[in-house]
């Protein structure tokens, strides 16, 4: 395939994203994800193909869609809540051509996630938001799901960005085998890189997958590549917020040369999109974001270690 | 004394950019005093005093026939400053607009509305029931001015000349305020009365009068001898003769005599007060404004304390001369008053903390302005008085920033205070320190909604295009009005009629019919399915505009003819060059003229209709003319299809090419059009004006279904630049892109962008700073005006709730910051559905 031809499942692009890196950013989602973690607050990345997310608040249960979608995907539910809601098989639209229901509804209750675009496409997007970048610092993020399932996609958008003189990020799990990954660094400015728990059997369960190709993908950064590396944590309460899990990472950045880390606290903004997609949210109910306390004892952990430990991504 | 005119740049060059030296405790919260003052302003009932109602009809019908209109006006001010009530409150700043804490005045010679039999009058807090007593005298004194006040003379002429009705346009949503919400309005130079004080512009005008020909050679009309043609007819304007610079004079001079007698009224109840007093701390500072008032607003301030009090007599003055919203707004107030700041600080007789609680004093005076409306009025025209005050800017002289310590100290003061009003606004350029800006910031978390910022580039062009002048006239720009720019002290103030910019849609549609009504209005261009294409049907919209923005530049020209009638002779006094031309600024004296023209509001509404007109009819072809005409007659009722694609069309607001040039033509040909004819005077510095206020929901309210999708009755999109709720999905960045395209904010006079955070955007510093290089984005690329509502829609909904707990709680509704329980139901509901961009 030639480079122009390329595309990404892109399921949002954000101007203006301020936790992503330096600056002013433009932050380019991409669908499909190896991972589950429990707490993803982007279920809607997770699959790869295109699928439409249901706002039930915005629906006035008129069930005209049932008829509009000509694939039998959408049924209607008299006994959901009293007053009936539209239930819409997933399955049937990931492979799904026209996706009629997002035109179709009047109340725009559905929403497209996922739009195939090419370099050239996104491009220009970048290239408008550029004043904003040269102002403030900042550049493209590229995040996901985890956007070195596309990595063609993205080392292409990498390599016209850097001539065009924007600067790079990526946001990644850094589960990907390690040449994928390395022929998309060589574009790269910045890795987000995500670190979630350093003990396999934990992170597994959290997961879905073992720490050992991230962990061994993050050494290799440091070791082979001049990308500048930011660690993030998500901060999950009861899944990795422990002083021990923390110490243990610290530890880990200090014996690979790591020297910036991000605490990312749990929210659970994500969750209507679970409902939205006929998930279930799969975090324990009752778990809420960790108090400040909870997170500047963790930041201490990091400081102790003589790491730059930050709260949050804007910085 | 020198009749030269002063160009008051700072004398001794001082070191430009100022070193900032401040002394005040960041976390700092309103005084015990300030607060209980605070509470007792806000808690006032509004009222209505009557009493110049029945002074201003006593004069008139007495002197109408033997003098001239600038002496009657002098005459009723030198009688109000005489009989008027005066009386010493809790606030160190001495004088009361009114006979009440909070009250407000008719104005009978501007409109009718309350002639007839109203019992309820609305001032910007509240509604007034009028008594039977006041009732009586109302009526009374209403005899008189039948047929006498504007309204009453404006619209049988336009009636006889183009058949229109003037409160018909008005009740079908064409436009607003043809001939109501008018008047000179005054922007006065502050630091005339600050520095010079008022016995020294009496001096000046008897250095004028000495060489005034009173023998009555009156100077020969410029176009007398021609042939008159269409251009002469339109721009000949008679000039002054000296008899009338006479009376002119005399009438600043009554009106001057008349303020400083109201001053010393004041100082003498506080001597009184002092002499009376025990308690050696109060009885220390009733001496204190006893001296205050005996000095200004005649001599020159010598004091910080004494620069306010001057300033705000000159304000109350002005005001009871003429109240209106936008009126006598305090312009670059901290550059008037800093000289007396520094001298008060290096001679150790105030602290930045008593600065501070003394500015908070000075706002509570200005919240205290206000104007009387009919209750209908009210509820477009909202809180508003629109104080602008402006922080930043260059320093005239140098041209580099003329920010100090007063600024700083008045961003303090707010968001200690919280008031709605002074308006806080920022004249930005490049040169303002990032200190500066980040204390901005830190007021807009507070959810205040202020500060605004406006563009000095871009203000300065604009003048420049139009007038010429010396570089420190130009640098001086200050933001008046909503969200206008303007030279302070030197400009006269015109501004015409609103105007509907959705409503041509709805006439062409019907063929030139209000549809609810059925009625036809104007000229009917013919059935909307002749048009077979694209340009045909731009064409035919485009009639529409040429002959409905024409019929309202008509009307205002009209109405600023008869403006001339109802001069204001103390604002003219103070400002430039009214006295040494012998010209009140109505008769053009001023030596700029801001020329604020016809002010569209739904440009963002119309440019929707237009890209869904060309989608959907034109270029999908999915909707025929034919559907598209019985869809909006019926209101969409039957036809949701057709509004489902309506409301997905492309739309303002996401950098698409598609909707933004379409709005950005309209826009060039609205400029276009209504640039064809001068103003009032002949002169060609009018511009038109984009900001909506609250018109926007008047006119929506009024105007039928659009094909943007929006049904009839429903709230037209705020401001002139800001998305309409919910269609600006591609967030801020590229909602900026668009508004940089849609219209050219050096041709038009304002541009009105609005743009709500959430308040995560702007946590911590690198919150701030990502937020200010969003900013100087906006501005770098050619943006005149931005200003942000930081509130949580959490916040608003519970204030819908429980009214009482969030009293305190302001926003920015298009322009202004109101207090959000003081907004009707719908506007609330429209600020809160405001997309919150959350990021
Ligand atoms: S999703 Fe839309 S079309 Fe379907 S029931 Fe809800 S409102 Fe009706
Ligand atoms: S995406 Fe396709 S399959 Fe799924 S509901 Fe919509 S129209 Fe039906």
């Amino acid at each position: 395939m030639g480079t122009n031809e390329l595309t990404g499942m892109v399921f949002n692009i954000q101007g203006y994203s301020v936790q992503d890196g330096p600056g002013i950013r433009t932050t380019v989602f991409l669908k499909g994800c190896p991972l589950r973690c429990l707490w993803c607050s982007n279920p809607e990345s997770q699959t790869t193909p295109k699928d439409v997310l249901y706002i039930r608040a915005k629906c006035v249960k008129c069930h005209r869609c049932v008829n509009i979608c000509k694939n039998g995907a959408i049924s209607y539910n008299p006994d959901l809540e009293p007053e009936g809601y539209v239930t819409v098989n997933h399955e049937i639209c990931a492979t799904c051509k026209d996706h009629v229901c997002v035109q179709g509804c009047y109340e725009s209750a559905y929403e497209d996630v996922g739009t195939p675009m090419t370099v050239d496409q996104v491009m220009e997007i970048l290239e408008a938001d550029q004043p904003f970048f040269v102002q403030s610092g900042g550049g493209v993020t590229v995040s996901g799901g985890e956007p070195l399932l596309s990595h063609e996609f993205l080392r292409e958008l990498f390599k016209r960005c850097k001539q065009s003189y924007i600067h790079t990020a990526i946001e990644t799990t850094g589960y990907a085998p390690w040449d994928n990954f390395k022929s998309v660094l060589e574009y790269t400015d910045l890795a987000l890189f995500d670190v979630k728990h350093m003990d396999p059997v934990i992170h597994k369960q959290l997961t879905g997958v073992s720490n050992e190709l991230i962990h061994s993908n993050l050494e290799k950064v440091f070791a082979e590549t001049k990308t500048q590396v930011v660690i993030r944590i998500p901060v999950i309460p009861g899944g990795n917020d422990t002083v021990e899990n923390m110490q243990a990472t610290a530890k880990f950045m200090k014996k690979i040369g790591a020297r910036e880390v991000d605490l990312m606290p749990y929210h659970r903004m994500g969750m209507g999109k679970y409902a939205g997609l006929g998930r279930e949210y799969p975090m324990p109910p009752g778990v809420e974001t960790p108090p400040a306390e909870k997170i500047n004892e963790l930041k201490a952990v990091f400081e102790s270690n003589g790491i730059v430990c930050h709260i949050g991504g804007n910085h | 004394m020198s009749t030269q005119v002063s160009q008051h740049a700072p004398k001794a060059p001082e070191q430009m950019p100022r070193k900032i030296k401040l002394n005040f405790d960041p976390n700092g919260k309103m005084s015990d005093r300030f607060k209980k003052e605070k509470e007792k302003l806000f808690a006032a009932p509004a009222r209505l005093d009557v009493q110049k109602l029945q002074i201003e009809t006593d004069v008139y019908s007495k002197w109408a026939a033997s003098k001239s209109y600038s002496e009657i006006k002098a005459m009723i001010f030198d009688r109000l400053s005489r009989e008027k009530k005066v009386w010493l409150d809790g606030n160190p700043i001495c004088g009361h607009l009114t006979n009440f804490i909070y009250g407000g005045y008719i104005q009978p010679w501007r409109d009718s509305y309350w002639i007839e039999d109203d019992k309820e009058f609305a001032l910007q807090r509240g509604v007034h029931k009028t008594t039977e007593e006041e009732r009586k005298i109302i009526q009374e004194c209403g005899k008189f001015w039948i047929g006498q006040n504007m309204q009453d003379r404006v619209r049988p002429i336009v009636k006889a000349k183009y058949g229109l009705d003037v409160q018909k346009l008005v009740d079908i949503g064409l436009g607003l305020n043809f001939d109501d919400d008018m008047g000179g309005m005054v922007v006065p130079c502050h630091r005339t009365v600050i520095e010079r004080g008022l016995e020294d512009v009496l001096r000046q005008i008897a250095c004028v009068k000495s060489k005034c020909k009173v023998y009555g050679v009156q100077a020969p009309d410029p176009t007398a001898g021609q042939v008159p043609n269409e251009n002469t007819i339109l721009t000949s304007v008679s000039p002054t003769s000296d008899y009338k610079k006479w009376h002119f004079l005399c009438a600043c001079e009554v009106s001057i005599k008349a303020l400083i007698h109201q001053a010393e009224r004041y100082a003498a109840l506080a001597r009184e007060a002092a002499a009376s007093e025990k308690d050696p701390c109060k009885k220390a500072e009733y001496e204190e404004m006893a001296d205050r008032c005996s000095w200004v607003p005649a001599k020159p301030a010598r004091t910080f304390k004494e620069a306010l009090q001057a300033q705000w007599f000159i304000t109350m003055g002005d005001w009871q001369n003429q109240c209106m919203t936008v009126h006598h707004a305090p312009m670059r107030f901290p550059q008037y008053v800093y000289a007396n700041y520094k001298k008060d600080i290096e001679e150790g007789r105030i602290t930045d903390e008593e600065a501070i609680e003394f500015l908070q004093f000075w706002f509570l005076k200005v919240n205290t302005q206000n104007f009387v409306m009919n209750p209908e009025l009210a509820i477009w025209q909202q809180s508003r008085i629109a104080q602008q005050l402006t922080l930043g800017g260059l320093d005239p002289a140098t041209g580099e920033d003329g920010t100090c310590e007063v600024d700083y100290l008045i961003l303090e003061a707010q968001r200690r205070a919280q008031c709605p009003e002074p308006l806080l606004s920022v004249m930005y350029h490049n040169k303002l320190s990032p200190k500066f800006l980040m204390e901005c910031v830190k007021l807009i978390r507070t959810g205040i909604g202020q500060p605004s910022f406006h563009s000095q580039e871009v203000s300065m062009k604009r003048r420049l295009l139009h007038e010429e002048g010396p570089i420190e006239d130009i640098r001086d720009q200050a933001v008046a009005g909503c969200v206008q720019s303007i030279i302070g002290g030197k400009t006269d103030g015109t501004w015409e009629a609103r105007f509907n910019m959705t409503k041509m849609m709805e006439f062409f549609f019907s063929n030139g019919r209000d549809i609810k009504t059925g009625v036809a209005y104007g000229p009917a261009y013919g059935d909307p399915c002749e048009c077979k294409t694209w340009e045909e049907c731009y064409d035919r919209l485009y009639k529409y505009y040429e002959y409905w923005i024409d019929i309202c530049r008509d009307i205002s020209t009209l109405e600023w003819n008869m403006e001339r009638d109802h001069p204001t002779p103390l604002g003219s006094a103070v400002t430039y060059d009214c006295v040494e031309r012998g010209m009140d600024m109505v008769d053009g004296g001023a030596r700029y003229n801001w020329g604020d023209g016809v002010c569209l509001a739904g440009s963002v509404d119309a440019t929707n209709c237009l890209a869904a007109m060309k989608k959907l009819i034109f270029d999908d072809k999915s909707v025929s003319m034919e559907k598209m005409v019985a869809a909006i007659t019926a209101n969409f009722v039957g036809y949701e299809d057709v509004q489902n694609l309506c409301k997905k069309a492309p739309k303002y607001g996401n950098d698409d090419p598609f909707a933004d040039e379409l709005g950005r033509r309209l826009m060039r040909d609205y400029a276009e059009i209504h640039n064809r004819k001068p103003d009032y005077m002949g002169r060609w510095t009018i511009t038109p004006s984009a900001y909506s206020v609250t018109a926007h929901w008047a006119f929506g309210k009024k105007t039928w279904a659009t094909p943007d999708g929006r049904k009839a009755g429903e709230c037209m999109t705020d401001a002139t630049l800001s998305a309409t709720p919910g269609t600006d999905v591609k967030g801020p960045t590229a909602l900026i892109r668009s508004a940089l395209k849609l219209i050219d904010p050096v041709v038009y006079g304002s541009t009105h962008f609005n743009v709500k955070f959430h308040p995560t955007a702007l946590e911590g510093e690198a919150g701030a700073q990502k937020f200010l290089q969003l900013v100087k984005t906006y501005f770098d690329g050619g943006g005149y005006q931005i200003q942000f509502n930081c509130v949580t829609q959490e916040t608003l909904r519970a204030a819908q709730k429980d009214p009482d707990s969030y009293r305190d709680l302001i926003v920015r509704v298009a322009g202004f910051s109101a207090y959000f329980i003081t907004l009707c139901p719908e506007v609330q509901d429209e600020i809160v559905s405001r997309t919150c961009q959350t990021w």
